[in-house]
């Protein structure tokens, strides 16, 4: 390495010098340019014009001297040969400028058309839906839907939430016009054409997302009906990832439960958005067992797809939680990380044993999670093994079996903390203060003692006891 | 002699012909790469819902770090903008470093903040000490916390925002960048879905000269009039766009924008946090986190989104530009030779064998080989020995791939994110990437070659920094936009 660093020192102070080496050791280093053995001795330029004469002079032999130079054949890289190479390379350079010329100038022009055409389809197939959903409808029902959909999201948004219950179809309800008449209607509408068949699907999922009821389910009628289920089952065989997870999708948003099967099969796939709309697609068409996913997973599920997964199912009433623990034991660590999670989410004091076992999980995360579960869930029975397998864990398990035994407050607890304050770490110090003021009077009391002619301990009281911090 | 003249012309001719050549296929090959990365976002993305990290438990909490010298004309108006960031669990940390201005007092009443007793761990060695951590009083405020410290530079005030930061990740971004409101939502997702563990992400950043910008807010984006400023617009599209995105996707990334950056912060304390002894802090912290994860053996990985999250102001003068690029040049030399361990060492994988020699290669050296280049050829040109034909040829061949590079990035932008939907903007950005070649890409040549003088001059300074603030439709009661100020242009 000495050897390279020494290179790259050489090389950035010789190239800031190599314009002059060039120049100057080209004069100076041939033997018929070497200057009067007086020249040294002359004083500075009396007349400006010798000067010139001089180094014009100078100028000339260096050029004279050049000429003595005949670059060989190998030294002369830029032949014929290559310079029609390079030919090629400029051609295809211009070619390729002109061609993105026209790119941007079509893709303009399509993405125009297209918004303009979308706009216009939308319009005219919102009426044809309105009209026919509502047609022996009231007319301030009928307006409702006229609403654009984001209006009509934010609405429903700010109702508590509610929107979201109606993803899952009903039992079939009196519609008020029958799917078939509809599609006859859509027919019409050259539906045969790619553009237009993904416009109204585009349309009635949106507008199926924002309804309930009746309504839903004449909407998810008409998406059969005009076999819009079959297009997406048979997008679930294409070998693009994406086109799969669109069409899961849409299945999963229109209740096609027949389609469960199929999607099952993709709950391994490489494609982790793929997987999480399988998983989504699982929870909302297996009513009876909307988790059993849980156990055929044996990918990772990934920290995003665990967040999705609980926006999912506690924004929607319906699920039904199962007893989570049964998975704490599962052979995929992610698995057993979510349900842990979904255990404190879903306060499963049950669940404490399974809880307690898991402390000597090899996984590094799943043992900081089942720590914190612990800690959340104030389970007691916890504090003993907590307190054992404190002195082998790292410090960010540390940190937390601190705020785990503050939280969880027994006589055992408070004196563990009040001895961690001894520590000489920073941060286990501020948790086991920490700790020690969760766990009520008791810990305030140890901790009030212990701050006792240390400033470091009351500066660090007085920072947690601040409400503003 | 006559041998000497032989070694001296085929170093030239051949080297810098073989060396242009690996760059331009080094460049299509990245930038193949780049439109895979694209594409391949811009479809994932089309499944994600952002409000699921909004409401979760589960999303991990961030610490925005600020460091702010002499912002007072904006300061107040910049924290709002940063407050109503999209976010469920966030703070946002600002670092008074010193100001000579009224920035402190200013805050202290906008936010009606109080001095409080935070009990905060030096986990990363300051150069000056925080004098004081204010909280303010009014719960609308709460998320907010002032460090006051004296004068230290932009790394030490970074290190001091992390030392006091409480939270699971640290976001570190320049005051004076408008951030889109969703960035960190954007962000933090990769911390979520890689499987390996993501040590930082970088958001693309955007130019904001011209733009319209209101409340804090960018509005609707424009291609700048002036020259400078425009030209840059096609050469960040043409970094970001082309050549980070395929760095990201090789996981051969070196540098996160100084502007904006998120970082895992057990891994940059344990790194020690921003170096403070150089001006290209920003590279040179990637480049210890990514040593530190490599020489223990662990998986990581660093990542680029496509998305404009940040938009900022770029120089606008020939003497702003020169002192940036100037900056920019000392701060990869430094990083590369502090991280010269790393050069060709196959211990460190992909960086050691990629991305370090590459940055060495083709960003340090290529100003360098290209000035002697030229100098060459003037030479050569002087004594008679350039073939014209042979040499406007090339000159227009290299000028063609310069001018289709650049046009390639117009491309992708308009495939993608398409933020200037106006006709004219787009011809503005196609008449730079013209003049670009001839007139822009000598200067930054020779700022390059400035600051490799700087280097050995042993000049640390930043130099000075004079913004014209941002076309900004103000309230009557908002603040004056910032017009002069002293702070350095936006990092990379």
């Amino acid at each position: 390495m000495r050897s390279i660093a020494q290179l790259y020192r050489i090389l950035v102070t010789t190239t800031l010098r190599a314009c002059l080496l060039v120049g100057l050791v080209a004069v100076f280093g041939l033997p018929a340019f070497s200057l009067p053995s007086d020249s040294l001795a002359n004083k500075p330029a009396e007349d400006f014009k010798l000067v010139k004469e001089k180094t014009g002079n100078a100028f000339e032999r260096a050029k004279e001297a050049f000429s003595h130079y005949q670059p060989s054949g190998k030294s002369n890289p830029i032949s014929r040969e290559l310079l029609r190479v390079v030919f090629y390379f400029m051609a295809s350079f211009v070619v390729c400028i002109f061609l993105m010329l026209i790119l941007i100038v079509v893709n303009r022009i399509r993405q125009s058309w297209k918004t303009k055409k979308h706009a216009e389809l939308k319009h005219a197939y919102e009426n044809i839906l309105v009209e026919l959903l509502y047609s022996r409808e009231s007319e301030p029902e009928a307006a409702y839907l006229l609403k654009p959909a984001e209006e009509l999201k934010a609405e429903n948004e700010a109702d508590a939430g509610q929107w979201l219950v109606a993803e899952a179809p009903t039992a079939p309800l009196e519609v008020k016009a029958s799917p078939a008449r509809l599609a006859d209607y859509f027919e019409a509408q050259e539906l045969t054409k790619r553009f237009n068949r993904h416009v109204l699907v585009e349309l009635i999922l949106e507008l199926h997302k924002n309804l309930s009821g009746a309504t839903a389910n004449t909407l998810r009628n008409l998406y059969i009906e005009l076999g819009f289920d079959e297009d997406a089952k048979r997008a679930l065989k294409r070998s693009n990832w994406s086109d799969k997870a669109k069409a899961v999708r849409e299945l999963s948003q229109m209740g096609i439960s027949e389609a469960e099967p199929a999607i099952t099969k993709l709950l391994n796939h490489a494609s982790s958005v793929l997987v999480l709309e399988v998983q989504i697609a699982h929870l909302k068409l297996n009513r009876e067992t909307p988790f059993s996913f849980l156990d055929n997973t044996e990918v990772e599920i990934t920290d995003w797809q665990q967040v999705s997964l609980l926006a999912m199912i506690s924004h929607s009433p319906h699920f039904k939680i199962p007893d989570f623990s049964r998975w704490l034991s599962s052979p995929n660590d992610s698995v057993v990380l979510f349900v842990t999670k979904m255990v404190n989410y879903y306060n499963q004091l049950d669940a404490s044993d399974k809880l307690i076992a898991l402390l000597s999980h090899p996984n590094e995360k799943v043992r900081l999670e089942v720590i914190k579960s612990l800690g959340e869930l104030e389970v007691a029975e916890a504090e003993q093994a907590l307190i054992n397998i404190y002195p082998t864990e790292p410090e960010g398990q540390q940190v937390a079996i601190l705020i785990a035994l503050g939280r969880i407050g027994t006589a055992n607890a408070v004196i563990f903390l009040n001895n961690a304050l001894q520590s000489p770490q920073f941060a286990l110090v501020f948790n086991a203060a920490k700790g020690l003021l969760l766990a009520g009077q008791p810990g305030m009391d140890v901790l009030t003692e212990s701050a006792k002619g240390d400033s470091d301990l009351q500066r660090i009281i007085k920072h947690l006891k601040d409400e503003r911090i | 002699m006559e041998s000497f003249f032989i070694i001296i012309n085929d170093v030239f001719n051949y080297g810098i012909f073989y060396f242009a050549l690996s760059f331009v296929l080094i460049n299509v090959v990245l930038g193949v790469f780049s439109a895979r990365e694209l594409i391949f976002y811009k479809k994932k993305n089309s499944f994600v819902d952002y409000g699921y990290i909004l409401s979760s438990p589960l999303a991990p909490t961030v610490s925005l770090i600020v460091p702010a010298y002499n912002e007072g004309k904006s300061i107040v108006q910049s924290v709002r903008s940063f407050l109503s960031i999209y976010y469920n669990d966030f703070e946002v940390i600002l670092v008074n470093d010193g100001s000579k201005d009224d920035s402190m007092q200013k805050l202290i009443s906008a936010y009606s903040l109080e001095k409080v007793d935070f009990a905060a761990y030096e986990h990363i060695k300051l150069k000056t000490p925080i004098s004081a951590v204010y909280r303010s009083t009014n719960k609308s405020f709460h998320k907010l916390v002032v460090v006051d410290k004296e004068n230290g530079g932009k790394a030490d005030a970074l290190n001091a925002g992390i030392n006091v930061s409480q939270k699971d990740l640290l976001v570190c971004i320049d005051a004076d960048c408008i951030i889109e409101q969703s960035a960190l939502l954007k962000m933090v997702k990769p911390f979520l879905e890689e499987k390996d563990q993501v040590i930082a992400t970088g958001g693309v950043i955007r130019i904001a000269n011209s733009c319209e910008v209101e409340d804090g807010r960018l509005v609707k984006p424009i291609v700048p009039d002036q020259f400078l400023p425009a030209v840059q617009v096609t050469e960040y599209l043409r970094t970001f766009l082309m050549s980070r995105m395929a760095w990201s996707r090789l996981n051969g990334l070196l540098i996160i924008s100084g502007a904006l950056g998120m970082f895992d912060k057990k891994i940059t304390i344990a790194c020690g946090g921003y170096n403070t002894n150089i001006v290209g802090e920003d590279m040179e912290l990637v480049v210890r986190m990514r040593r530190y994860m490599q020489e223990r053996g662990k998986k990581y990985r660093v990542i680029y989104i496509p998305d404009p999250l940040c938009w900022t102001e770029v120089p606008a003068t020939v003497g702003n530009l020169g002192r940036q690029r100037n900056r920019w040049t000392r701060g990869t030399a430094e990083t590369l030779w502090i991280h010269r361990k790393l050069f060709f060492n196959p211990r460190y994988g992909l960086l050691g064998v990629l991305s370090h020699p590459f940055w060495f290669i083709f960003e340090f050296m290529a100003p360098i080989i290209e000035f002697l280049g030229v100098i060459f050829f003037i030479v050569m040109a002087i004594m008679g020995y350039v073939n014209w034909e042979v040499f406007f040829k090339l000159l227009y061949t290299l000028y063609c791939y310069t001018v289709m590079v650049s046009v390639f990035s117009i491309v992708y932008e308009e495939m993608t994110y398409r933020q200037y939907p106006s006709r004219t903007d787009i011809l503005k950005l196609l008449g730079t990437v013209l003049l670009e070649p001839i007139f822009y890409h000598p200067l930054t040549v020779l700022w390059a070659i400035q600051g490799n003088f700087g280097l050995f001059r042993n000049n640390k300074g930043w130099g000075k920094m004079v913004r014209n603030g941002f076309n900004e439709k103000v309230r009557e009661e908002a603040p004056v936009p910032v017009q002069v100020k002293d702070t350095p242009a936006p990092s990379r």
